[in-house]
């Protein structure tokens, strides 16, 4: 009466016999340190840990290791293809600790943050807060880093609007600095990304869409808040 | 006062379990099988279950028969109870030590007769089994052969550097 439901297996079970989906349990309740141990293991291990690992990167208000994340992008690109979800905050205000670091590939912050985010192919949502202390040269490659993620299409908003359309809003959720520093140097980019992604406005999502084009207004960061579909 | 409704459970190798049904429903496989087909004097097999390993699971069933379910709907990866605890109950912890061939069998069991607090409790014994040891010494438990050059490890050590707990 009971259908039979899977076959029998008498293979002698071992830690690596396991399915993926119970390796990946294990992984997710084990403390980051011992995932960091075991994805040292063996190649199958590091597999599955760089995959888990690099799919959601959330360093806001993270900026120093925001900054080790960024040289060890820049020094192993391939990583960076299994991010599909990135927020992160970029400043300048750890200049002990970042600025030596950034030493070592004798580029300023937001460049790292560009270099690090070129190979991020399959990036579906991306978040950038703009810390308070960002220089005005680093805006500049803030921008550039944008151009290149929109230019080469390596956000993929159609797919993340169709799959999973509340995450759409976040999508291009720029925040300025407190003090209005910045603002007016994102505007235009701000407008680049509207153009590259016209969905948007098929949407109806933008509000922002409107505030950048016809508002004169320095006031053209667009958070989650004001995006609601 | 009428007993306690019952099903027969059989294993891969035909041993076969009289338990009450509250306790068999602790399996969502088999609350589910029931729901399907109805309530049957015919038992219901499991095919990739054995009976030293069945037995194994029933007796944790057992023990939890009075707990409350977990919800069918429930997003593993937002629950954060679930992610990154290591705590299991003083019964649970002496129920799972076991030899790891059991510990591996008991949790396959679990997952294929969908029992997610017994998953839960293997996974979080073999998570503690990690914890503290050297890549080396999780080889040596889990009998991993290293198929990293020196060099690639020395590179998965620095590309983790950014991740570590400090």
């Amino acid at each position: 009466m009971f259908a039979t439901l899977l076959a029998v297996s008498s293979a002698p079970r071992k830690l690596l016999n396991l399915p993926d989906d119970i390796l990946f349990s294990i992984i997710e309740v084990s403390a980051v340190n011992a995932v960091l141990e075991l994805s040292r293991v063996c190649r199958r291990l590091n597999e599955m840990i760089t995959s888990l690992l690099y799919f959601k990167i959330d360093l806001v208000d993270q900026p120093g290791r925001a900054v080790l994340l960024f040289r060890c992008l820049i020094r192993s690109p391939r990583l960076a293809k299994y991010i599909r979800t990135y927020k992160c905050t970029i400043e300048n205000n750890f200049d002990s600790t970042a600025r030596t670091i950034a030493a070592d590939t004798g580029l300023p912050i937001a460049a790292m943050q560009e270099l690090a985010l070129r190979g991020a192919r399959n990036l579906e949502s991306l978040e950038l807060e703009v810390g308070p202390n960002l220089k005005a040269e680093d805006s500049a490659c803030m921008m550039n880093a944008f151009q290149v993620l929109v230019s080469a299409d390596r956000i993929n908003l159609r797919k993340l609007v169709l799959h999973f359309p509340p995450l759409a809003p976040r999508f291009t959720s720029l925040s300025s600095d407190p003090e209005g520093v910045l603002d007016r140097s994102w505007k235009p980019l701000l407008s680049q990304i509207i153009q590259a992604q016209p969905l948007l406005e098929e949407l109806g999502i933008l509000g922002l869409a409107r505030r950048v084009r016809e508002d004169g207004s320095d006031s053209c960061s667009a958070r989650p808040s004001c995006l609601s579909l | 006062m009428s007993a306690a409704p019952q099903v027969t459970l059989e294993s891969s190798d035909g041993e076969k379990f009289k338990v009450d049904k509250e306790v068999a429903e602790r399996s969502v496989l088999i609350k589910n099988m029931i729901e399907d087909v109805g309530e049957s004097d015919n038992p219901i097999p499991l095919p990739n279950v054995n009976a030293s390993v069945l037995k194994k699971v029933l007796e944790y069933c057992e023990h939890h028969r009075g707990d409350p379910l977990p919800a069918a709907d429930a997003d593993p990866s937002n629950d954060d109870n679930r992610k990154r605890a290591t705590e299991i109950s003083d019964w649970d912890q002496k129920f799972i030590q076991v030899d790891q061939e059991m510990l591996f069998e008991i949790i396959l069991a679990a997952n294929y007769m969908d029992i997610k607090p017994l998953l839960d409790v293997g996974c979080k014994t073999v998570a503690n089994m990690i914890k503290g040891k050297t890549p080396e010494e999780i080889r040596k438990l889990f009998n991993i052969v290293n198929d990293f050059t020196p060099e690639e490890e020395a590179q998965i050590k620095k590309e983790n550097e950014w991740a570590e707990d400090r």
